[in-house]
């Protein structure tokens, strides 16, 4: 168990990389809305909250070089770095959300700031009520998180060829499937069926989407060497 | 004695390259092992497999009994200081003290203080920034304070000054004697760890070519100095490692140890016997077929 811990804390050494940067690209970019909502004058619901989630899939990208093979070299089981990785975007998601949460709140109070921005309440992603707003919000994070986290791992087992050549893959695999799509005339049904998806259902479908993306990079980094 | 490692028909290849042939060796405990050998020849691959860094293409390897690979009871107990040990952009020497007592159980945190004072390192510095010597410097940290029941040092010492080295290798000595435990050294610097070493492991192109206690390998080669007529005389029936003649004189290293009526009969024809060092046998053991002998070690 310790070395569960071990691994959450050597992440959590790199405190800045984890829990201020995230802070500062979305203070930016809120800053930069503040002064659009301003100059604007009619109310404005900004796109802004999405760069703390960008944020989020660059810090997997970047965490799996930057620990695992450190933390190899010192013992530690593949596995147990898999649950202290987990834990750790588990305890900094859940923190950012509570947080984001707040600031949702006093947007509301202050009147969207005063100048109409809706930064932090975004229809659709925020509607319903605070569990489902948590979950929302967390699920997406953890989701962000987990596609640079796989995609770093397929680095980690295959190296850049083998990035290279699962992106082409990736690629193909979309082009075709829309090409089939569009022959037996279904694009419209799929363009509906994201329409209707309820924010919950959302969350709920991106939540199972990581999870395979959890299996994945765990089974990468199971067979990755030095 | 304990059985630490038994590696038995280990073979890793890379490719069409065999990087590790058909290797087989047990370890016991509480004694300090040479792993030697030229660039290339399987020793840090031999110890990412005993760590689970690095997979057999066939073969069987138990390390304190068990197969290592995600194995906590195993894993906890080995530390390995490789030469290339990466650590995270942002650790500074202070994080590497704060993590390591959570992977490694024995760890002492008054010797490693006193090793970071001894090293000169600085504390607060991010490791990334720090000379390749400090870097070292880091490694042997850990691996000393770790007292590990099984401590791996792989080229420990790049870029350290002979005065950091014999730091070194003195307080390896000094914490041995007092925390026995199981100390595996590859180096390229023979001459300067032979005293240290109890047991010689020698590879060459993946195999195992030699593989014995110290103390017998340091009587098993001599040298042999003389006019070259005689030496070439006194040679035949020996098992000859390495020849060189220098004018009408010739110089021969030969295998196995010299007898008594050996002697008597070298000094009868005016032959010089000389030691030889235990990085000379070896230079001559895994050079020779290649003819690149200054580069061997």
């Amino acid at each position: 168990m310790s070395r569960v811990a071990g691994i959450v804390k050597t992440h959590l050494t790199d405190l800045w990389s984890w829990a201020m940067m995230p802070w500062l690209i979305l203070g930016i970019s809120f800053t930069v809305n503040v002064i659009i909502g301003a100059s604007v004058g009619d109310k404005i619901e900004t796109g802004g909250l999405s760069s703390i989630y960008v944020y989020m899939l660059v810090l997997g990208v970047g965490s799996v070089g930057q620990t695992f093979p450190f933390l190899i070299g010192f013992g530690a089981r593949r596995k147990d770095y898999f649950l202290g990785t987990t834990a750790t975007i588990a305890l900094i998601g859940a923190g950012s959300v509570i947080l984001l949460l707040i600031l949702g709140y006093v947007e509301r109070q202050t009147g969207y700031w005063g100048i109409e921005l809706h930064f932090f309440n975004i229809s659709y992603v925020t509607d319903g009520p605070l569990i489902q707003k948590f979950w929302v919000l967390f699920s997406m994070m953890l989701h962000f998180f987990f596609v640079g986290f796989a995609i770093s791992s397929i680095y980690r087992k295959f190296g850049r060829d083998g990035l290279f050549f699962f992106f082409i893959a990736f690629g193909v695999a979309i082009t075709f499937a829309v090409y089939l799509l569009s022959v037996f005339d279904r694009l419209r049904a799929v363009f509906d069926w994201f329409v209707d998806l309820t924010v919950l259902g959302l969350a709920n479908g991106l939540f199972l989407l990581t999870l395979v993306y959890v299996g994945l990079s765990y089974l990468l980094l199971r067979k990755a060497s030095f | 004695m304990n059985k630490i490692v038994e590696v038995v028909g280990l073979s890793k290849q890379f490719g069409k390259v065999n990087a590790i042939d058909n290797v087989s060796f047990t370890l016991e405990e509480g004694k300090i092992y040479g792993l030697l050998g030229r660039n290339g020849a399987g020793k840090t691959s031999i110890m990412h497999i005993l760590t689970a860094q690095l997979f057999k293409t066939s073969g069987e390897i138990k390390v304190f009994g068990e197969d290592p690979y995600e194995n906590e009871r195993v894993l906890k107990q080995i530390c390995f200081i490789k030469e290339s040990q990466r650590y995270p952009d942002m650790f500074r020497m202070e994080d590497v003290l704060k993590v390591s007592p959570m992977f490694f159980p024995n760890w002492d945190r008054k010797f490693a203080n006193e090793l970071v004072e001894l090293f000169n390192l600085p504390l607060k510095q991010r490791i990334r920034k720090l000379s390749r010597g400090m870097l070292s410097a880091v490694g042997i940290i850990v691996g000393l304070a770790s007292r590990a029941p099984l401590t791996i040092f792989d080229e420990p010492y790049l870029g350290l000054d002979a005065v950091a080295r014999s730091l070194f290798y003195n307080k390896l000595l000094e914490d041995y004697a007092e925390h026995p435990r199981t100390i595996i050294l590859s180096t390229h610097l023979i001459d300067e760890v032979s005293q240290l070493l109890e047991h010689v492991l020698v590879l060459d192109r993946g195999r195992l070519i030699l593989n014995e206690e110290a103390e017998a390998l340091r009587g098993r080669a001599s040298k042999i100095v003389g006019s070259a007529a005689k030496v070439e005389f006194f040679l035949a029936g020996k098992q000859v490692i390495h020849r060189e003649p220098f004018g009408g004189l010739s110089s021969a290293t030969i295998l196995g140890a010299l007898t008594a009526e050996d002697r008597a009969r070298a000094s009868e024809l005016g032959l010089e016997i000389a030691p030889v060092s235990l990085q000379q046998m070896i230079v001559h053991l895994t050079g020779s077929k290649s003819g690149n002998k200054e580069e061997a070690l």
